[in-house]
Parts: structure tokens; sequence; C-alpha cells
């Protein structure tokens, strides 16, 4: 919620802003730090489990500091990352592990009662690995202490992305844009626009998809059905593309350009489109941090197809730890590897002409049907996206 | 022709959502304070109408 509090906006980005704005040059990351860590601990504080959330600091303090040991083809960055994975791994996926460990036993006697996500894991977990393997590759210059823990600690960033790049961020941190009219007018607009696609569209659709559970679902007709997982999908795009809006508005008030999420996914034609417009920063990230390391697309078909496949059951198991995640991610891979299967065999048979619009909207009606098939196992659990199937089907 | 009309429409949309700097569309002011104040002011009116029934954030770690 917190992009919907008043305190964000009164307390942290707008004296944020401006103090960024007023300070000297080396000051400035620090700014970025200090108010990160604010925004850090009172929002773990009131939003999630109370002062021992808050503690969690001490994860993006650590890396802070073990981050300087990091230099190009030192084995440090691979313990950074393997720490980064594995401090991701017992906070979000405890749980999931050791229940599929001890599914024999018919119980979890190492179930972890009080378990707890510290705020943004997912995503500052993501820009560690980036920066631990950049270095690795001596593509990200080390920056200083200050930087670093701006980048880390870059609020409008930190929840939910987008996921940044040091290498883009660190140049604006130290030459941020000086046009405040410019920057303060566009920034204000993207807030103001994406509070009103949250709490006037994508909590509407709420309303609709409110709906998808069990007992609900067994009283639906077909139709229903229908409208109910196409509005989930709307209010996904609509919920996220407007966080996204607010972080990258917010952003901007300090004259940081942070990456775009979301450029229209919904009105693409093939599922390869659709994932470089949806979520792009992640997108990215997959690319570059898991499907490349795999082999990329230097491979035999097949092994291609393999690699695609794994990239996005990381991507489903990443968006949460359950099961329907990595289905969901599975179904997205299997569409991916058609596509990809597809396209290869046109451009080997020499078809390489883009299709006519009646083409182009069969494309984009198959690629949205797709896609909205796959939202059952994103909204419920295994067992509901069964049932949900079956009454649709 | 329907193409063109949606690229200006994508385009005129992002620029009233603060994505892009300039409007490429002509008509439409792209410096002008009262525009933007009536155009804010609408915007406020739509978060103050719809608020007090917010969810939580989809993606906040769920």
């Amino acid at each position: 919620m917190i992009f919907t509090r008043i305190e964000y906006y009164l307390f942290l980005l707008l004296p944020c802003a401006m103090l960024f704005r007023v300070a000297r040059p080396s000051l400035r990351p620090w700014v970025c730090a200090l108010f990160g860590s604010a925004f850090f601990v009172y929002f773990s504080v009131v939003e999630l489990a109370g002062w021992i959330a808050a503690a969690c600091l001490l994860i993006l303090l650590w890396e802070g500091f073990f981050s300087r040991l990091y230099h190009p083809r030192s084995r440090l960055c691979l313990v950074g990352i393997a720490i980064a994975v594995a401090i991701l791994g017992v906070f979000k996926y405890w749980n999931f592990s050791t229940g599929l460990l001890t599914m024999p036993l018919g119980r979890n006697p190492f179930r972890w009662e009080t378990a707890f996500l510290p705020l943004g894991i997912s995503f500052f977990t993501f820009e560690f690995i980036h920066y631990a393997a950049d270095r690795y590759k001596g593509t990200a210059e080390q920056g200083t202490r200050g930087e670093y823990f701006a980048f880390i600690l870059f609020f409008p960033t930190m929840v939910a992305g987008p996921i940044k790049r040091f290498q883009d961020f660190v140049p604006q941190l130290r030459n941020p844009s000086t046009d405040w009219t410019l920057d303060w007018n566009r920034g204000i607009t993207r807030i103001l626009t994406g509070l009103v696609k949250k709490l006037a569209v994508a909590d509407v659709l709420g309303s609709f998809t409110v709906h998808l559970n069990r007992s609900d679902i067994a009283q639906a007709d077909r139709l229903t059905l229908l409208l109910w997982i196409i509005a989930y999908g709307w209010k996904a795009y609509f919920d996220f593309s407007a966080y996204s809006d607010i972080a990258i508005g917010s952003a901007r008030l300090l004259g940081i350009r942070i990456p775009e999420n979301f450029d229209w996914p919904f009105f693409r034609s093939n599922i390869s489109e659709f994932w470089r417009h949806w979520h792009i920063s992640l997108y990215k990230w997959l690319v570059d941090y898991v499907f490349i390391p795999l082999g990329g697309s230097r491979r035999s078909l097949a092994l291609v197809c393999g690699n695609i496949l794994l990239t996005m059951v990381v991507s489903g198991l990443w968006h949460g730890a359950a099961a329907h995640f990595v289905v969901f991610g599975a179904w997205h891979g299997v569409m991916l590897s058609i596509h990809r299967v597809w396209v290869t065999y046109r451009r080997r048979r020499g078809y390489l002409a883009q299709p006519q619009w009646k083409g182009q909207l069969g494309n984009w009606a198959l690629t949205a049907a797709g896609v909205t098939i796959g939202w059952p196992m994103f909204a419920m659990n295994i067992d509901t996206a069964l049932f949900f199937y079956s009454r649709l089907f | 022709m329907l193409r063109k009309f949606a690229v200006k429409l994508k385009n005129a949309l992002e620029y009233l959502g603060g994505v892009h700097d300039e409007s490429n569309i002509p008509r439409l002011p792209s410096t002008s304070s009262y525009f933007w104040g009536f155009w804010w002011g609408l915007l406020i009116l739509f978060i103050v109408a719809f608020s007090g029934q917010t969810l939580k954030f989809l993606y906040i770690d769920f």
C-alpha cells in the first residue's frame, strides 16, 4: 500500500526530492541512502512484521559493505551472488522447499511459523546479483560506497522495481537533470496517473477478481468465468503498471530517470513481444542473468527451447513460492518455445514478410487467449485453478 | 490510417500520463500551466473519488 499512503509523499518523497536537488554533489548519494533507510525501516514496521522486519535493513548494509570487495574475475563476486540467493531462499522459499522435502512425512517439522518477507527482497536481490555479476565481468565500475548505498537503497524502486542497472543509475546520480520545471511537471503527472490507474481502474477491477475462489467459481457460468479471468489480467496490468508509474514519477522528482516497465503489452501480436513489453526490467534481467548464462540462443533449437523453459520456470518461482507460480512460468515458457520454433521454421522456409492486418489480428487474438489461459495459474492455487479450468472448458 | 490514428492516440495518452517530455500532437498544449492545472485537478478528483477502497499492490511480495 506504501505508494497510496500520504506519509510517503509528505515525509519521504518531497523532502528527499528537495534536499537531493539542493545538496552538494558529494552528499547526494547519502541523501538517497538516508531516506531509503528511513523508508525501509518505517514501512517494514507499519506494513510488515514490525521491528524484526525493519532489522532486515542489515541485509542491505551487509551488501553495501561486502560489495566493496568485488573486482573483475574475483570469486568474491560469485560468493556475493550465492549469499544473495541464499538470503532470498531462506526468507522466501524455506517453507516451500522444506514442505516439498518432507512431503512423504505428511507434516513439515522444519516449518517456519512466523516467516515473513523483508520489504522488497525479491527486487533488491536481483539488483545485488546484477551488480556482482557485472563487477565479475568487468562491465560495471565500482563506484563509491555512497553511490552503491544510494543504488540499493533508492526507495522509489526498492520495493517492486523497476529493476535498475548500476551503469544507468550512477551517471544520473552524479549529474541529475537540473530542469526542475520539466522534471516536476512530468514526475507529478506520472504519479497522479499511477494513482488514478491504481485506485480508479485496478481496484475497481478487483471487484470482479475477488470472485476467483472455489465457491464463487462453482456457481458461475462460463461467460462470467471468462469475464473474471480477463478482468484479472487487466487488473494485474493496471495495478503493477500503476506502481511502476509512481516509482518512475517519484524518481523523476529527484531528476533521475529509471527504466520503463510496461509498454502496452496487451496489444502485442505474439508471446515474445508480449514479454518484451510486460515487466520489461524483469524480462531484461532474466535474459541477461539466467537465459544468456544458460547458453542463450547460441545452441541447437531444442536446447534454446529448454533454456527458455528453464528461464520462465525461474521467473514463475520468483513470482512466488508456490507450485502454481511454477506452472504459470512453465506455461509461458512453453508458449515462448512454440513461438521460437515457429519463427525458426518460417525463417528457414524464407517466410519473412509480415502478415497482413487480418493475420496480425489473428496473432493478437491467439496471444491474448494464451496469456488469458495462463492467469488462473497465477491468481489461484493449483486445485482452484484446475477447478476453474474444469468449469470453463 | 487506423494504425496512424492508434499511434497518435498512444502518444497523446502517454504524454498526458507523463511518459514523454514533449507532445508530438500539435493540438495538445505542452506548456500551458492552465492546461496542466486542469488536468491535475481532474486526476486528483478521480483519486479522491476512488480513495478509501485501496487494495494491496499485487506485486509487493505477495
